[in-house]
C-alpha cells in the first residue's frame, strides 16, 4: 500500500491493509511536525511534492521492501500540504511473522524514503519560512525572487 | 512510424530549426528561485543533462550556484548529468530531500 494524500493519514486503514493470519509482528512509524528545529519555533510545515515521480519511487521502496526481508505486508503514505504541529506527514509500516524483520524493514524504509522520495517541506517559523533541503541544511528563499511572483503550483 | 509521419518528423518536441522542446520542472527553494513550478525550453539537438543546466543558470540568475547538490530526473527517473535528452522529455531538477535526523 503506497498513496500520498492531502488530509489526515488514515492510520485505521493501513493497520486493516496490514493484518494477515501470518503477521505476529507489525511495526508503523510515523514522522510527526514537532514544534522546534535548529533553535527556531515552528509554527507549521508545508510539504510538496515531485507526485508522479514520488508515486514511482514509493513502489519501488515498497518492493525492494518486500524483496529484501520476510516481510508480509509495507504500507507507505506521504501527507502533502499544510501540516500543523502533532500531525503526521508520513507513516511507514512493516508487518512480518516475527518483529526483527518489521523493526529492520521500516527501519530501512523510512531513511531511504528521506533520502529517495521526492518530497520537501517548506518550515513557517517565527519570524519566516525556509525550505529544509539536504541533512540539516536549510535554503534560505531569497526574498527578491518570492514576493509578488506568482508561483504556480505552489 | 508511417511514411507520411516519417517525411513530417513527428518527433513529439522536435522543433523545425533541428533543435527540441524540453519541459523542466522546479522544485522547492528552485521554484521560489525561478518563480515558477515548469517551463518549455528549447534546446540545440544531443544536449545533455549538464549542458541544460548551464543554460537554466543563463536564463535564470538566481540560478547561479544553486545547482551543486541538485540531482536530475529525466521522465521520472534519476539520470546521470552526461544523460542526452530527446524531444518531449520531462527533465526535473531535484533539490536535496530532508534526509531528516535519524
Amino acid at each position: 500500500m503506497i498513496a500520498l494524500v492531502r488530509r489526515p493519514i488514515d492510520l485505521a486503514a493501513i493497520r486493516a491493509h496490514l493484518a494477515t493470519p501470518t503477521a505476529g509482528a507489525v511495526v508503523e512509524f510515523s514522522g510527526v511536525v514537532r514544534d522546534h528545529n535548529a533553535g527556531r519555533r515552528v509554527l507549521r510545515l508545508e510539504y510538496e511534492a515531485y507526485e508522479p515521480m514520488a508515486l514511482l519511487e514509493l513502489a519501488a521502496l515498497r518492493d525492494l521492501v518486500l524483496l529484501r526481508w520476510p516481510v508480509e505486508r509495507a504500507g507507505l503514505v506521504h501527507r502533502l500540504g499544510r501540516m500543523e504541529i502533532g500531525e503526521a506527514s508520513v507513516v511507514v509500516a512493516v508487518s512480518s511473522a516475527h518483529r526483527a524483520a518489521a523493526f529492520d524493514a521500516a527501519r530501512w524504509a523510512i531513511d531511504t524514503l528521506k533520502k529517495c522520495v521526492p518530497i520537501w517541506k517548506k518550515e513557517y517559523f517565527e519570524g519566516g519560512e525556509v525550505w529544509i533541503e539536504g541533512d540539516g541544511a536549510v535554503a534560505v528563499m531569497p526574498a527578491a525572487e518570492t514576493t509578488g511572483v506568482a508561483r504556480p503550483g505552489a | 512510424m508511417g511514411q507520411a509521419a516519417a517525411l513530417l518528423d513527428v518527433r513529439p518536441g522536435a522543433l523545425e530549426n533541428g533543435g527540441m522542446e524540453i519541459q523542466v520542472l522546479y522544485f522547492a527553494s528552485l521554484k521560489d528561485r525561478v518563480g515558477r513550478g515548469e517551463e518549455r525550453v528549447s534546446v540545440p539537438d544531443g544536449t545533455d543533462l549538464q549542458s541544460l543546466a548551464q543554460l537554466l543558470v543563463e536564463r535564470h540568475a538566481p540560478l547561479a550556484g544553486a545547482l551543486g547538490h541538485v540531482r536530475f530526473a529525466v521522465n521520472r527517473e534519476f539520470a546521470a548529468p552526461d544523460t542526452r535528452l530527446r524531444g518531449g522529455d520531462e527533465v526535473a531538477l531535484i533539490p536535496p530531500m530532508s534526509g531528516g535526523a535519524a
